[in-house]
């Protein structure tokens, strides 16, 4: 068998994290031994450096700098080599990377958006939910694709730009409460008063309908606001698909 | 388009874009599997191995690939495929692997020759060698990388139709066919960001007139050319490929 730790120690090698040992490689007509490993450490730093910036395409516009952008992701995947067989996880640990980083606040919450984007985009099909369903569904879950974020910066606008190629607007510093979810296909945002986001996430959390709303007053929901708004924003729920059933 | 050829780990995800569109692809052509992540020359992925199995159920291929390779560690996936030493007990590792995937699936599978831009002293075999073997021992089939095997040659300066004629045709299921780059330092490197080169046309050609006609794709995923660019590097294939024919059928 090839011995795993053979195997463990070629992986470091070509991610950069052990020096190549020249005797394992016979060179050939082209290259010597130590240009031989050198193709694949070339490699590695250009393909996983590439997947991991295209995890982030907000962050990276944001940052604006190749070379700060380097050296975090680099940094990053050394202190987080993949582990998954897909490259499309390659990112996971990011945002938990940034944060024992001396780093811009604006930057966390641009890179928690990516995240959620990305996730969103290839999560589970949820089952949905019609309007006329919510009062007699007792207990409501977010669909699979739906992300909820509390920001203090306008991050959102600032990525939407990016994305559909569009003059960068500057950041602003303003309390924003986002759902990121899937709709036909494509990713969207939806701004929501902090109440209602309030809701979400106590049905986030597996709240019954009943509870959900005492959590949300709990956690500072205004009573009034939600006795108000709360049938339009089940609706939204609904229209909008965020939200399913549980079973 | 004939059929197509899906990246499996790319459809490896729970739902979205990539599965609504699998869905429509798998309906309207036929389609198979080939994946990047199965790392041969490593240990099983439980994960991977699961992941597989649903995509294999729901796209229902003729038969699914992967490459005679590892890609890393538990510890470190280094999303390559890196080339394995061709030795004994390489060789019986690997066989024993693709023993287990093909009883797990219960479909055929083929596995993939690699480019490679290093050789280990530790190999006691040329790789044609261990391809050969190991398909004899593993009972498996073939997906042959004719560019592949032009790019290794040019690397390690061994004449591409000696292995060739090594290969066992009839465990050929397919082949793929693809551009590269050559490097300044002279070494080449499979980019599938370009045409097919004119030797590579050449082996091509050599391989029909051993394999007979085989199911060919061409891999072009980077750079990618406007539709009918690739639809003319298609045709230019079946051209190659409808002379040889001819040519073998001639000289028989």
């Amino acid at each position: 068998m090839l011995p795993a730790d053979w195997r463990a120690r070629m992986a470091e090698i070509v991610r950069g994290a052990e020096d190549p040992d020249a005797s394992w490689f016979a060179g050939g007509v082209v290259l010597g031994p130590l240009d031989q490993i050198g193709v694949y450490r070339d490699q590695y730093r250009l393909r996983l450096g590439d997947a991991v910036r295209d995890e982030l395409p907000g962050f990276c516009a944001l940052v604006d700098d190749a070379e700060r952008i380097d050296e975090l992701v680099f940094a990053y995947l050394a202190a987080h080599p993949s582990q998954s067989y897909t490259l499309n996880r390659i990112a996971d640990a990011f945002p938990a990377f940034l944060a024992t980083q001396d780093v811009p606040q604006a930057w966390l919450e641009m890179v928690a958006l990516d995240r959620a984007v990305m996730d969103g985009f290839e999560a589970a099909e949820g089952h949905t939910i019609r309007p006329e369903q919510l009062a007699t569904t007792p207990r409501l879950r977010l669909q699979p694709h739906v992300r909820l974020l509390r920001l203090q910066h306008d991050v959102h606008r600032f990525r939407s730009a990016v994305i559909s190629d569009e003059p960068l607007p500057e950041l602003a510093e303003q309390a924003v409460c986002l759902v990121v979810f899937r709709r036909a296909l494509k990713m969207r945002h939806l701004e929501v008063p902090p109440s209602c986001l309030a809701v979400l996430e106590a049905i986030g959390e597996g709240a019954a309908l009943g509870d959900a709303l005492s959590e949300a007053v709990a956690a500072g929901a205004d009573p009034s606001v939600l006795q108000e708004r709360l049938g339009d924003w089940f609706r939204l729920f609904a229209e909008r698909d965020l939200v399913e059933a549980t079973r | 388009m004939d059929w197509f050829e899906l990246l499996a780990e790319n459809f490896m995800v729970e739902g979205g874009s990539p599965l609504h569109y699998l869905d429509r692809i798998v309906a309207a052509y036929p389609c198979v599997l080939h994946g990047v992540s199965m790392s041969l020359g490593g240990d099983e992925n439980p994960e991977h191995s699961d992941q597989l199995e649903a995509l294999i159920r729901r796209v229902q291929p003729p038969w699914f690939s992967d490459h005679l390779c590892f890609t890393g560690s538990a510890h470190a996936n280094v999303h390559d495929l890196l080339p394995l030493p061709y030795t004994d007990q390489v060789r019986d590792h690997v066989v024993e692997r693709i023993k287990r995937v093909q009883d797990r699936f219960e479909i055929p599978f083929a596995v993939e020759n690699v480019s490679s831009y290093l050789t280990y002293k530790d190999s006691v075999v040329p790789e044609w060698e261990f391809l050969a073997d190991v398909a004899e021992r593993a009972d498996c089939a073939l997906l042959l990388d004719v560019n592949n095997i032009f790019v290794s040659s040019v690397n390690h300066g061994f004449d591409p139709y000696v292995y060739l004629a090594a290969v066992p045709a009839d465990r050929v299921v397919q082949i793929h066919l693809a551009g590269h780059e050559t490097r300044p330092e002279g070494y080449r490197i499979d980019t599938h960001d370009h045409p097919v080169c004119e030797e590579v046309w050449e082996l091509y050609a050599a391989a029909i007139r051993k394999i007979g006609s085989v199911s060919t794709l061409i891999e072009w995923d980077g750079q990618i050319p406007s539709f009918a660019r690739l639809q003319q590097e298609a045709d230019s294939a079946r051209s190659v490929r409808d002379q040889a024919l001819e040519a073998a059928r001639a000289s028989s």
